[in-house]
């Protein structure tokens, strides 16, 4: 019988194949699901984001890490009813109008899920007015943008204005992050925070939500 | 694709060889020494008093017995080194009296001499120590070269350099070797017979040069002649004197024993002719290193340069210039052995604690740098390049995981990250990276282990 511990490996070493295998077996030796994610799947993506953000270990080896274990979480995911399912908080994220920039967003997203959030991902050049309509559908904890570029970052400021208007600023908090933005822009334009790197990331939204 | 050649053409290489030719048989070169005067009248050689003629015959007999490699001998023999045949060898610094840490400059002790040793020791870019690595000012001069070798052998078990400045150093530093292993095997200890330029070999490095040979150690024969001073103005011109003067001590070695393993040295800077000093960092001596490199190749010897040298007094820009084009320099020309690899400023006379890591991840960009890029069917990655098809990322795939080790070199004492994580990371340079590495590859440093005679021999010299 696989150990959890030797899931853990599998996640930290990105080895999907291996985590598949695994844990279909404990699933069929009848293992508590939650215990597979706890214990196992997250247990490792812990580590993963501990070595990340020491600098010992890199993105692609990260982002293997990261699909090896939603590949895992997505063989459990079916047989735990949604509320035993232990979320610390629900994320929407994206990255701003005339944007295209993806994988640090990503990345991002990747991080604050293996953190123990439920992420929603809405994906590219998002308008402020489709953000103010993804928070009414999923009711977040916190809002994550994504920008890249000099020229896009300020459609930041435009969407929290939006929020605003739209009565739904208190309702979130909102989070931003990407190559230009720095943590005095964040301030200027009324963010709830802001990170340097995706690890800081899944941490800066743990203190948001208090947990 | 590599980035390795000769950078000379042939025609220049032989009007080097002719002009050499020319110097030795009608200017003649000094050799300040009864022995080394019998060895060449023995030979056939012209001679004038301390002076010796050497015609183009006895000159192609003479390097015709040269090895194109030897094996300079570790203490384990992992730690063996081939030195020659198209490998560049790095080794540690010679001779600074000062040392520079932080915002210090001193004299050197016996303590940063242990310290360096260590450092060299835990080096996985130095192969080859030096017991005149620096000069311990805390040391009585009688009693600092037994205290440089034995503080060499207690701490490293890297291939050794030892004492050439007459026969007693000589003697001392192979018969601390011999003790130490217990045997009188070859190659075990090299020393370096300096020129005094132009063409000048005094009295205590040939009685030196003698007492190497007859205990088959290698020796390395260099020059460092000041531009416009001691040799001509022009690099033409230095070139060919310096061929001259390091090939006539070549050749005495050859003659004393057919075969003996020597290194053809060369260390000649620019010269700053406003002060006349050595500009160790200078263009020019980039330049002199790449014609040393073709030299040695041209007659089969191994060649040997310096490198990371600089003028600069602190581990600054002008350092970093200075030194990269000097490192540079001799590994994509192929020099078989740097000395002064590490750490060094101020034109030889301080080794920086922090410019010593630096220097180290300098020379590993470098070597990267020359060891250029394969190109074949996986690395092309059309596979990879298909599966991920337009706008996409290549973060996931396998091909990425294989590779990016292998493709992309860190230097993990520069700074790459983003201005916010940077400066909340306390905003540290490559000096502040360097000096905490520094502190803590000496706190992990285990000394080898020695057997309890090897401590006792090493003992009295502590």
């Amino acid at each position: 019988m696989p150990s959890l511990k030797e899931i853990a490996e599998g996640v930290i070493k990105g080895n999907e194949k291996l985590v598949k295998e695994k844990v279909q077996v404990l699933i069929d030796e009848g293992t508590e699901p939650l215990e597979i994610i706890n214990q196992g799947l997250m247990a490792g993506m812990n580590v993963v984001g501990e070595r990340f953000k020491n600098g010992d270990m890199f993105v692609p080896e990260v982002m293997m890490a990261a699909r090896a274990m939603s590949t895992g979480i997505g063989l459990v995911k079916p047989l735990i009813n949604d509320s035993d399912m232990l979320s610390v908080g629900k994320v929407v994220i994206g990255t701003v109008k005339g944007d295209l920039h993806d994988i640090g967003k990503n990345l991002v997203a990747m991080m604050v899920e293996s953190a123990g959030f439920e992420v929603v991902n809405v994906g590219i050049d998002i308008s402020s007015e489709k953000f103010a309509q993804a928070i009414r559908e999923h009711s977040p904890d916190i809002l994550g943008m994504s920008a890249m570029l000099t020229t896009t970052m300020m459609q930041m400021k435009e969407t929290i204005e939006h929020l605003k208007s739209e009565g739904l600023r208190d309702k979130v908090k909102v989070i931003i992050g990407g190559a230009p933005v720095t943590k005095q822009f964040a301030e200027e334009i009324g963010a709830d925070g802001y990170s340097v790197d995706a690890s800081a990331a899944a941490e800066l939204c743990k203190y948001l939500v208090g947990a | 694709m590599r980035i390795e050649r000769d950078f000379l053409e042939k025609e220049e290489v032989e009007l080097i060889h002719e002009a050499t030719l020319e110097i030795l048989s009608k200017v003649g070169v000094e050799f300040q020494h009864k022995g080394a005067i019998e060895v060449f009248t023995k030979h056939g050689a012209k001679v004038e008093g301390n002076k010796v003629y050497i015609d183009k015959k006895l000159f192609e007999t003479a390097l015709s017995s040269i090895p194109q490699s030897f094996i300079l001998r570790g203490r384990t023999s992992d730690k063996d080194i081939e030195i020659g045949l198209g490998k560049t060898v790095i080794g540690t610094a010679s001779g600074p009296v000062f040392i520079r840490e932080g915002d210090s400059r001193r004299f050197t002790t016996s303590k940063d001499f242990k310290n360096f040793t260590k450092l060299c020791e835990s080096s996985k870019t130095i192969e080859v120590m030096n017991g005149n690595m620096t000069e311990p000012q805390d040391i009585d001069i009688e009693k600092r070269n037994g205290f440089r070798l034995a503080t060499s052998l207690k701490y490293s078990t890297k291939p050794l350099m030892g004492f050439t400045i007459g026969k007693a150093d000589a003697q001392d530093s192979i018969g601390i070797l011999q003790s130490f292993v217990g045997s009188k095997e070859k190659n075990l200890i090299m020393g370096i017979i300096s020129v005094i330029s132009p063409l000048t070999y005094d009295f205590g490095m040939l009685d030196s040069m003698f007492e190497y040979i007859e205990e088959d150690q290698p020796l390395m024969f260099a020059c460092c002649s000041l531009p416009g001073a001691t040799s001509p103005v022009t690099i033409a011109g230095t070139l060919a004197v310096n061929n001259a003067e390091v090939l006539a001590g070549i050749i005495l070695s050859q003659l004393i024993k057919p075969g003996f393993p020597v290194i053809y040295g060369n260390t000649t800077p620019s010269c700053d002719l406003r002060y006349v000093t050595p500009a160790i960092g200078g263009v020019e001596t980039a330049l002199i290193t790449t014609a040393t490199a073709t030299l040695g190749k041209y007659y089969g010897i191994p060649s040997r340069s310096g490198g990371s040298l600089t003028d600069s007094k602190l581990p600054d820009m002008q350092a970093g210039i200075e030194s990269t084009l000097t490192i540079l320099s001799p590994i994509m020309s192929g020099i078989s052995f740097i000395l002064q690899s590490c750490g060094i400023l101020e034109s030889f006379n301080v080794l920086c604690y922090e410019k010593f890591l630096i220097d180290e991840q300098n020379i590993e960009m470098v070597k990267r740098f020359c060891l250029g890029f394969d190109i074949d069917k996986d690395l092309l990655g059309r596979e990879v390049i298909e599966n991920v098809g337009p706008g996409g990322h290549f973060l996931q795939e396998i091909h990425t995981m294989m590779h990016f080790k292998n493709e992309h070199y860190i230097p993990y004492l520069s700074s790459r990250e983003s201005y916010d994580m940077w400066l909340n990371n306390s905003s540290r340079t490559i000096t502040s990276n360097a000096a905490e590495e520094i502190k803590k590859r000496l706190e992990e440093f285990k000394a080898p282990e020695i057997t309890k005679e090897q401590r006792k021999l090493l003992s009295q010299y502590l």
